[in-house]
């Protein structure tokens, strides 16, 4: 069982994301926008943030960024849940510290499954997964200005 | 913020529940039996148990007499959820702190559950007196004017 906190600028989608995380077992607590996100996880850090990227004022990205500044990213575990499908956006999400990166539309699955590997993992798992995808996004892009016209 | 456990074998109802005190700001686990609950209250101590009393395995009242017994109530308030009232001066003796009959608003839990935080124990305490006396009463108004 694991804290987990919600960030996503849509009720529909916080509603289903706390539906299927609580029935799971965990201990749930959401954030309309990145700011309130940023003030729970420093007053509280959560084992793992589940955030979303499209949000109006402060986004994903900023979000990331503002975490890394002030160090609480050690604590917390964090999965990008976007409609943002491009490489280019989950290489800046990797780069950016995420653990994992998952689109919308999500299947209950594959997002169960994606909270559970991360609660089992070690810092060190994660942060070589985290170079391995980054590497795995380099080659890619080296293929494609290879076969480019 | 308040941490709130909700107890339910009903997933409707869990899920109705947790998504409002979600939005409410307070952090929301569920259970879905009585025999987690006692367990899950040793490990973590919520502020606040939503409690169905008609469950399969373990029912609400006999967590709340297990809850007595063993002393483990603590700060943890109670509201507990049923389909009828004939129990309500049990669960309340046995420490209960509200009582819900379902069918009922989300909005009006949310409304007992903002009170209920916002009490001292003592407060709560004479709380409970006032609406077990409410409930003696209606009860013995049901039997003179009831069929």
């Amino acid at each position: 069982m694991a804290r987990i906190l919600v960030v996503d600028d849509s009720p529909e989608m916080r509603h289903l994301l706390t539906s299927i995380l609580v029935e799971e077992g965990h201990k749930v607590v959401v954030a309309p926008d990145g700011q309130k996100a940023l003030d729970m996880v420093v007053a509280d850090p959560p084992d793992i943030m589940v955030l979303d990227i499209m949000m109006p004022a402060m986004d994903g990205y900023m979000v990331l960024k503002e975490l890394r500044a002030t160090g609480i990213r050690d604590t917390t575990k964090i999965l990008i849940l976007t409609a943002k499908t491009s490489e280019h956006d989950w290489v800046r999400g990797y780069k950016l510290g995420a653990d994992q990166y998952l689109t919308k539309p999500f299947d209950i699955q594959e997002l169960t499954a994606a909270v559970e590997t991360l609660l089992v993992s070690t810092r060190e798992q994660l942060k070589a997964r985290r170079e391995e995808e980054l590497n795995k996004a380099q080659l890619l892009s080296r293929l494609e200005s290879l076969f480019e016209v | 913020m308040a941490k709130i456990h909700i107890v339910d074998d009903d997933a409707d109802i869990r899920r109705l529940l947790s998504y409002h005190f979600i939005e409410e700001g307070h952090e929301v686990s569920v259970g879905r039996d009585g025999e987690e609950i006692l367990q899950t209250i040793a490990n973590d101590e919520p502020d606040l148990l939503v409690l169905d009393l008609m469950m399969p395995k373990l029912d609400g009242m006999t967590v709340l007499e297990k809850m007595d017994e063993s002393g483990m109530r603590g700060a943890t308030r109670i509201v507990v959820l049923s389909a009828n009232g004939a129990e309500i001066d049990r669960a309340l003796g046995l420490g209960a702190d509200h009582y819900m009959t379902k069918p009922f608003d989300p909005q009006d839990l949310i409304a007992i559950v903002k009170e209920l935080l916002a009490l001292s124990r003592v407060e709560l305490d004479l709380r409970r007196d006032h609406e077990r006396v409410k409930a003696r009463l209606m009860s013995r108004l049901d039997s003179l004017y009831g069929s």
